[in-house]
């Protein structure tokens, strides 16, 4: 009998299996063409679209912790409230450390001579990277409760988990700010948010900048790329979205791997705070709302990751980010009314899903 | 001499089912046991208790004489037990390849030991080459198994039972799916594996299969052992009426040969 392994990759060119690769990325670049001819003086504009790069930070952010969760067929439901409480934490801690700094140097008048004044550098960047660190520490703390709500307590599904968690962050982020937004934060973390990197200057005299919130989410991107592709916890993750059942037999710890992908959902909506917090220079709790974890869902969907679980890219939720984003600021440029852009998008969600389950129809037997 | 696998009184319930009672097992060295009963007699149920799928609720499981507890599959194939699961166990969502080495997947290491990555290219090499050593017929490992037919599938799920030198390899209905040729294979594996010194425990409804490779046979019935023969000293319809019902018990080869 003749032995037909191989290694050899079998390439099969299909238009199937092309839009099934290729097919989110495509619908961007048709949406970019047909906003550049709707609206041809501005769609395609340094302004424009480096105003898209900087708002769409935190989305995305929340949007790649979404999307480990979704990965696993599960939900976070928690991740917009999470962020709002972490905005909240940031701006709470950074004016406290502040304080009781400033308190501490002027009472002991002696020995200031030889110490950093509180509106110094050194000072001020240390705060910042204590209340950066508190502000990442509280999203770890919710995303691991998540994650111990569901493995631990047993409870049914990641929806009761995170709408608990939903609430909970959203009060603590009410009760800390007592309702009113916490204003001014430390250079050093407003950067992230609302800094830019002048890349080089264009013969007309003005700088061609990139917003610094953008390269920090092609970094995190390019990292959780390799962490899902190229690690034996991204393949567990694929593994147990597939098949939990498959990976526990294999001798993967299943409720382990899920603990992570919560706790790492939390981190990055702790994150996206810190971005959204520097972008508005405050904690305002308006962000805890929630809202913001429903488009997360919306682009990881639009993105094509299948809410069955285990199938998804990191660059497919990319791109489902910039399609919500290019969606809302074309519409914006055409002066189309903001309900009709939610008509749109939950028509594209719809359609996102719909191209999934045939997907799915088509890709499997059985 | 101490057998390889001994599990002792074994009992676990589900609820009102009473899905085993006091059921002991014996595996020796370079032995195929044949384990036989009727559907939902307990045979998955006993086998998953021995991977650590299940925790009895009463009962012993000894490995080479020492007392072993299994926690989950993963204590159990660090401990040399593979298993090929009736209901397959494979994520449809991963290539051969990935399903072949979950649980298993071979790593780089980068900046010395820092960080290890995935050695996608040695998985791919080593899962070809187990796949063409038992020779199974898939074009790529690379493809999705969700796209393989339901033989082509069981054959991926014998292949990882057979890729990391287990001294236990335990088969529950691995021909279910497959052509008769395909069986065929399957026996030829078994025994191979028993000439390599490992011991095997085959669950099969095919009672041609199970005395072809066996050299002792366990039945059940309705969670009870009620029948350990060797092969050689039974007969077909013998083993057949141990399983229904028709005949009592017969387990006294059993303390002579233990
Ligand atoms: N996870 C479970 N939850 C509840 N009951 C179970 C579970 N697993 C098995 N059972 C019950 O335990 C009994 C034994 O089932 P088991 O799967 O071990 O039988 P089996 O001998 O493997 O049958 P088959 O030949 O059909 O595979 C059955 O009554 C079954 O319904
Ligand atoms: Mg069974």
């Amino acid at each position: 009998m003749s032995t037909m392994a191989r290694t050899v990759k079998t390439r099969r060119f299909s238009v199937g299996a092309v839009l099934d690769r290729f097919g989110i990325a495509l619908a961007l670049l048709l949406l970019m063409a047909i906003l550049t001819i709707l609206s041809p003086e501005y769609f395609l504009t340094r302004e424009n679209l480096t105003n898209v790069a900087a708002r769409i930070a935190f989305i995305a952010l929340l949007s790649l912790g979404e999307f480990l969760v979704i990965l696993t067929a599960g939900i976070d439901l928690s991740v917009g409230a999470v962020m709002g409480l972490s905005l909240i934490v940031l701006a709470w801690s950074s004016h406290h450390l502040y304080e009781w700094y400033a308190g501490w140097y002027y009472a002991g008048a002696g020995m200031a001579a030889s110490l950093p004044p509180p509106e110094g550098p050194v000072v001020l960047t240390t705060i910042s990277v204590l209340a950066i660190a508190a502000t990442l520490g509280v999203g770890v703390l919710c995303g691991l409760l998540n994650g111990w709500g569901f493995t631990k307590l047993r409870l049914p599904h990641p929806f009761i988990m995170t709408l608990g968690m939903l609430n909970i962050a959203r009060g603590a982020a009410f009760l800390i700010s007592g309702g009113s937004p916490i204003t001014g934060l430390p250079k050093a973390i407003r950067v992230f948010g609302a800094g830019n990197i002048r890349l080089f200057q264009f013969a007309d005299g003005e700088w061609f900048k990139i917003p610094v919130s953008f390269v920090v989410i092609l970094v995190f991107y390019f990292v959780f790329w390799v962490f899902l592709t190229q690690t034996k916890t991204g393949r567990h993750i694929y593994a147990v979205g597939g098949s939990p059942q498959a990976a526990l037999y294999a001798g993967v710890d299943v409720d382990r791997v899920l603990n992570k992908v919560y706790m790492l959902a939390g981190l990055l909506a702790g994150v996206a705070g810190v971005m959204y917090a520097g972008r508005i220079n405050s904690g305002t709790p308006k962000a805890a709302r929630g809202g913001d974890e429903l488009d997360a869902i919306a682009a990881v969907i639009i993105g094509g990751a299948s809410f069955f679980g285990g199938r998804g890219t990191v660059m497919g939720t990319f791109i489902g980010v910039l399609i919500l984003a290019f969606i809302r600021n074309g519409l914006n440029l055409l002066n189309v009314s903001v309900f009709w852009q939610e008509v749109a998008i939950g028509v594209i969600i719809i359609t996102a899903a719909f191209v999934d389950v045939i997907r799915l129809r088509t890709g499997q037997r059985e | 001499m101490e057998p390889l696998v001994r599990m002792k009184k074994i009992s676990k319930s589900f609820g009102p089912v009473q899905a085993l009672r006091q059921v002991d097992l014996t595996l020796h060295q370079r032995e195929v046991l044949g384990l036989v009963g009727d559907n939902g007699a307990g045979k998955s149920t006993l086998m998953k208790v021995l991977t650590g799928v299940y925790r009895p609720d009463e009962g012993e499981i000894y490995l080479n004489g020492q007392r072993v507890r299994f926690n989950s599959p993963y204590d159990s194939r660090n401990a040399g037990i593979e298993m090929v699961y009736q209901d397959l166990a494979l994520a449809g969502n991963l290539h051969v390849a990935g399903n072949i080495f979950l649980g298993r997947e071979l790593t780089k290491k980068y900046l010395g030991g820092l960080i290890k990555f995935l050695d996608h290219k040695g998985m791919a090499q080593e899962a070809a080459r187990l796949l063409e050593r038992l020779r199974v017929e898939i074009q790529s490992v690379d493809l999705k198994v969700e796209t393989l037919s339901g033989g082509q599938r069981q054959a991926v799920a014998v292949g990882r039972s057979m890729g990391f030198n287990a001294r236990v390899v335990i088969m529950d209905e691995p021909t279910a799916a497959l052509a008769v040729t395909e069986v065929a294979k399957v026996l030829d594996l078994i025994r191979n594996l028993k000439e390599h010194d490992v011991s095997v425990i085959l669950i099969s409804h095919r009672m041609q299969d199970i005395f072809e490779v066996s050299d002792r046979i366990m039945v059940l019935r309705q969670g009870r052992k009620v029948g350990d023969l060797v092969r050689s000293q039974t007969t077909m319809d013998e083993v057949v009426a141990l399983i229904t019902g028709a005949q009592g018990e017969a387990l006294q080869t059993v303390t002579e040969v233990a």
